[in-house]
């Protein structure tokens, strides 16, 4: 794979088409809000297409890719954090039960996570959802890789107590 | 606390994905609470994941033309940048030139000095002399800016 620099379109689009999808899910699941979520993918694509990098093989282009967005998504997190600092905030994000036998996904894990902070929901989806192992998490979140495996154990801590306190427990059968 | 964490948790959540459990893993995952939270926490948000995935996307196409818009305005800042450094060249060389031209005995000192160390270097100040700087300055400018102008696609 050429670096995201020297991609030609064709190149960028298969890279596109294989990775819209599953990045789309990871920004909108660590902003939490679908419109923000789709000015940050298109936003991540265009500074990908801007950098031209070391490494070409097709995991290290990917990390690179949801290091951008993830770095956006940080961003995102300072500039609200400031705008609420100033003028209040305008979202009531108290976790909203449903029924705890059937959590309703969309809502209740939605509300939990929410509950975490950025870099926890980052951690968490790179993680489970995407099955990035130490190494790439902590050069996509630039962090040290022996941290990872602690602000994993806390993020995991954090979101099954949100979740217990929601009356939520998720099944554990293989 | 102390972070627990169990070498198993990589196989689990590719079990966890793939639907495909050994016997070895099933076994070990009953008497490890880790990965016991490890399943829990990756089929939640495995199936969280699985939620707007109908979201309409931009098709590529889009992205790439924006992209392609965007580093032609990148060049063309970096080219406006050159410009500017070499019509400042320009004009220090043609101030230069006609400074030479109009008032050779300002720098009667440095050709004197010049024809010392180099003899013959005066004859290359001739009446053509300023004319061969701005010539020289703009080959120079046009050496500087070939590379920034945008390919065109």
């Amino acid at each position: 794979m050429s670096t995201p620099k020297h991609m030609d379109e064709s190149a960028f689009a298969s890279f596109y088409e294989s990775t819209k999808r599953q990045l789309w899910l990871y920004i909108v699941r660590v902003v939490g809000d679908a419109s923000v979520a789709d000015d940050l993918f298109q936003e991540t694509y265009l500074r990908f297409l801007q950098h031209t990098l070391r490494e070409s093989d097709e995991k290290a282009v990917k990390s690179y890719l949801y290091r951008i967005a993830t770095n956006l998504a940080n961003d995102h997190w300072r500039k609200l954090k400031r705008h609420r600092t100033w003028f209040g905030a305008d979202q009531d994000d108290t976790p909203q039960v449903t029924d705890p036998r059937n959590p309703d996904l969309r809502h209740d894990v939605g509300a939990a996570l929410r509950q975490l902070s950025a870099r926890q929901r980052s951690l968490l989806w790179l993680a489970y959802v995407e099955d990035y192992g130490h190494k790439e998490i902590a050069g996509m979140l630039k962090l040290r890789e022996g941290s990872i495996k602690v602000l994993l154990f806390r993020a995991r801590q954090k979101l099954s107590e949100v979740l217990r306190h929601m009356g939520i427990s998720p099944e554990a059968t293989p | 606390m102390i972070a627990t964490f169990c070498t198993s948790e990589r196989e689990i959540i590719a079990a966890v994905k793939s639907q495909h459990w050994t016997d070895d893993l099933r076994h070990h995952v009953t008497n490890c609470a880790h990965c016991q939270e490890t399943i829990a926490m990756t089929t939640m948000l495995k199936n969280f994941s699985t939620i707007d995935t109908e979201h309409p996307l931009p098709m590529y196409r889009i992205i790439w033309l924006k992209a392609q818009y965007a580093r032609k305005e990148e060049r063309l800042s970096t080219l406006d940048l050159v410009a500017l450094g070499g019509m400042t060249l320009v004009g220090i060389a043609g101030l230069l030139g006609l400074l030479v031209w109009r008032f050779p005995q300002l720098f009667a000192g440095v050709f004197d000095s010049a024809a010392r160390t180099a003899p013959g270097f005066t004859n290359v100040f001739s009446d053509g002399a300023p004319l061969a700087v701005i010539i020289g300055a703009l080959v120079l400018v046009w050496g500087l800016t070939r590379g920034s102008f945008p390919a065109e696609r």
